[in-house]
């Protein structure tokens, strides 16, 4: 796949930004590439958000400039759930936001409002905070990710962030962290010396033609699995996430060639867990699909509103489209080594297609850390 | 802007301006009836411009009181104010700037000046100079919007300049082919519809055509569009709510036929005693029950029909897990069985 590089790079003018590793190594990134540096302050930065957002520019263009910058708010944050979905009680490291890739269902053309692609590099700030609140309550089993305002290694190349994450929770068995991605980039991980026994690599997977239409600049299905047998080589075990699983031309035929490839670079005993989430929007985002991607038909179906205001596929449709995933993953795990979870959906479809629905988000939380945690015993 | 064109006023006849030339045209030829009378009862006010060329004029301004003259004083001398030829940029742009001075330009006017203007400028220009005198958002997505009604059938256009269409229509069935065009226009001529009601079924229309991956001609069809407008016992309210209903089918099948079983079920009740309704099934094994009660004997009424209910036929079905009913709406519509 095509690695990003941005062709202007605006620079917080603070001393904490300008001296931050981060910066240093975006910069040293970049060197060669033709991007456009400049220092400013933040009144100025703002205005130039405000400028850049007007509607015709926002989304494409805006990418093109990477922002680094400091997170004023919290870094650590609760991944959002309703109370009539079952959500896995996961947790966000805030670093960047936006990402280059320009899937045509993101959430985040739709969620975001600087068009910008950010950096936030002001990691003392974010190693104070999660000093001061991870250690707050030594029961709760955190499991933290940095996928969900930006693809966790989308600008990785550039700044090594999640090689300074690994660093940090490197001395800390107790939190395990996560690296979702839709590329297929490895150095990080392969290169990384350090202990890695609470670090899990994971990829989304879905149908091969989706991959194709509606995921327009990230690495193939093939690229990503190849890039996570990388890993498993390296001592890494993996995750993978099925979401948003869409109502697309030729379905099983094409979940099935996705999940015979899964099984081809990877062992069932590679893979902690698997996700299913369906295709689920807010009418915004429906806007801003048919706007950015006339072709795409995604947003052309049959959905109801659900109990948090997204549309989402009518119950029995999901049902199917989730019993053919999991019948497929299941012929392959024939022991049912991996764990399979639903994101966000409702204890029916649980109780219908897996297990007793948990009772709670923390006992399905608590449950996939378990299932972590024993596997990275055995490492 | 245009400061430094001289004029000079001059009454020439009709035959010697060159009406064939329609390069600054942006309207369409059509009845302007509220022209026609003003000019039919006050004569011309505003002379129209034109300039010279070959043997006679050119037109720069001025082409539907052309039109109302030719059809209702076709021997009158017009007139006019006469110029030195302008570049063919500045004509257009003239042109432009003596309409949006007194007016809006309809869509499909705004369509063709834009069309026209990109011959001349780049389309920065045009999004930074034009489109704010013609008063629209100054954006590529208004740019974009306003220029594609030029693929609009000739039929659609005069839809849309006389407003019969809304503009948001035009700008969904301006996705159609010309032929689809036609069709629909044939429905919504049959149906009579009100704006509100075009929009409506242009979205519908447009939108079960992408769910299908099929074009709107089929998805008319699969309607069974020409069947109801052709039928004469229907007035055009019932056309309209035959064509309604027959989208909405095909556009939410799973929900229709959920919907029509609870129906059927629930028939069995007294909708004055409880109000039943499905909507809650739709995400979960449950059904929403309703009711108010007035006194004790209304209380012992209720309480007879929610016995009623729990053995009920709409009970077992909607209320218990049943993949009977589960799998047969899977089935239906569902994309990939297509
Ligand atoms: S990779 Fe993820 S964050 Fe990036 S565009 Fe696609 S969905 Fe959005």
């Amino acid at each position: 796949m095509i690695r990003y590089y941005p062709e202007k790079i605006i620079i917080l003018d603070e001393a904490r930004i300008r001296d931050s590793i981060i910066t240093k190594n975006i910069l040293s990134a970049v060197e060669g590439k033709n991007a456009s540096v400049s220092y400013l302050g933040e009144e100025k930065i703002a205005a130039i958000i405000q400028d850049a957002k007007k509607p015709e520019n926002s989304y494409g263009e805006g990418k093109k400039t990477l922002l680094i910058t400091a997170n004023r708010g919290e870094f650590l944050k609760k991944c959002p759930g309703t109370n009539d979905y079952i959500c896995c009680d996961y947790y966000i490291i805030d670093f960047a936001q936006n990402c280059p890739m320009e899937c045509t269902y993101c959430i985040l053309q739709a969620y975001l409002n600087n068009p910008f692609m950010v950096v936030y590099a002001n990691i003392e700030d974010l190693f104070a905070e999660l000093n001061s609140r991870l250690f707050a309550d030594p029961l709760k089993k955190y499991r933290i990710g940095t996928g969900e305002f930006t693809d966790s290694l989308a600008l990785e190349h550039l700044s090594e962030y999640s090689k300074i994450l690994m660093d940090y929770f490197a001395d800390k068995p107790q939190f395990i962290i996560e690296f979702k991605s839709k590329t297929d980039y490895v150095k990080t991980f392969t290169d990384y010396a350090g202990a890695r026994q609470n670090v899990i690599i994971s990829y989304s997977m879905n149908a091969g033609n989706v991959n194709r239409f509606e995921e327009l600049k990230t690495a193939s299905i093939e690229e990503r699995l190849i890039a996570a047998a990388e890993c498993v080589k390296a001592g890494y075990k993996i995750t993978l996430h099925f979401d948003p699983i869409i109502d697309y031309d030729d379905f099983e035929t094409q979940m099935a060639e996705t999940v015979n490839l899964i099984f081809k670079y990877l062992g069932a005993e590679d893979i902690l867990y698997i996700s299913l989430g369906a295709f689920r929007f807010i009418p915004a985002l429906a806007e801003i699909i048919a706007l950015r991607f006339p072709r795409s038909r995604i947003i052309y179906n049959e959905f109801v509103k659900g109990y948090d205001k997204k549309s989402r596929y009518f119950r029995f449709k999901r049902e199917k489209l989730f019993r053919t995933v999991i019948n497929l993953i299941k012929s392959h795990d024939v022991k049912n080594k991996i764990k399979l979870y639903f994101c966000m959906e409702s204890p029916e479809m649980w109780n219908a297609l897996l297990e007793a629905a948990p009772s709670s988000d923390e006992e399905l939380g608590g449950t996939l850390y378990d299932k972590c945690r024993s596997c990275f015993k055995a490492i | 802007m245009f400061d430094d064109i001289q004029y000079q006023y001059r009454s020439v006849p009709l035959s010697g301006l060159n009406l064939a030339d329609e390069d600054n045209r942006i309207s369409l030829p059509a009845d302007y009836a509220r022209l026609e009378k003003s000019i039919s009862e006050t004569g011309l006010i505003s002379p129209v411009i034109v300039c010279a060329s070959g043997v006679g004029y050119k037109v720069i301004c001025g082409f539907k009181r052309l039109d109302i003259l030719k059809k209702i004083k076709p021997g009158e001398a017009v007139k006019c104010l006469v110029c030195d030829p302008p570049p063919p940029a500045r004509q257009l742009a003239l042109n432009i700037a003596e309409n949006t001075s007194s007016r809006q330009l309809d869509p499909v006017e705004a369509a063709n000046a834009l069309s026209k203007l990109s011959a001349f400028y780049e389309r920065g220009e045009i999004i930074e100079k034009f489109l704010p005198a013609m008063n629209i958002q100054k954006s590529e997505y208004a740019y974009n919007k306003y220029l594609s009604l030029t693929a609009l059938c000739r039929r659609a256009k005069e839809f849309t300049a006389s407003e019969r269409i809304p503009l948001a229509a035009a700008l969904q069935i301006v996705k159609f082919s010309g032929s689809e065009q036609e069709k629909f226009l044939d429905v919504i001529e049959a149906c009579r519809m009100g704006a509100n009601l075009i929009n409506e079924t242009a979205q519908l229309v447009f939108e079960t055509s992408m769910q299908y991956g099929v074009c709107a001609e089929e998805i008319l069809t699969r309607a069974g569009c020409e069947t109801i407008i052709s039928n004469s016992d229907l007035t055009p309210n019932q056309k309209t709510d035959e064509i309604r209903r027959a989208l909405h089918s095909l556009k939410r099948p799973m929900y229709e036929s959920v919907m029509a079983r609870f129906k059927e079920l629930a028939s069995e009740f007294d909708s004055r005693k409880i109000s039943l309704n499905p909507f809650a099934y739709f995400e979960k094994d449950e059904i929403s029950v309703k009711f108010n009660i007035a006194s004790v004997k209304d209380l012992e009424q209720k309480i007879a029909a929610l016995l009623r209910l729990k053995d009920s036929r709409l009970a077992s079905e909607f209320l218990k897990k049943n993949a009977g009913q589960a799998e047969a709406c899977a089935k239906k519509g569902t994309r990939s069985d297509d």
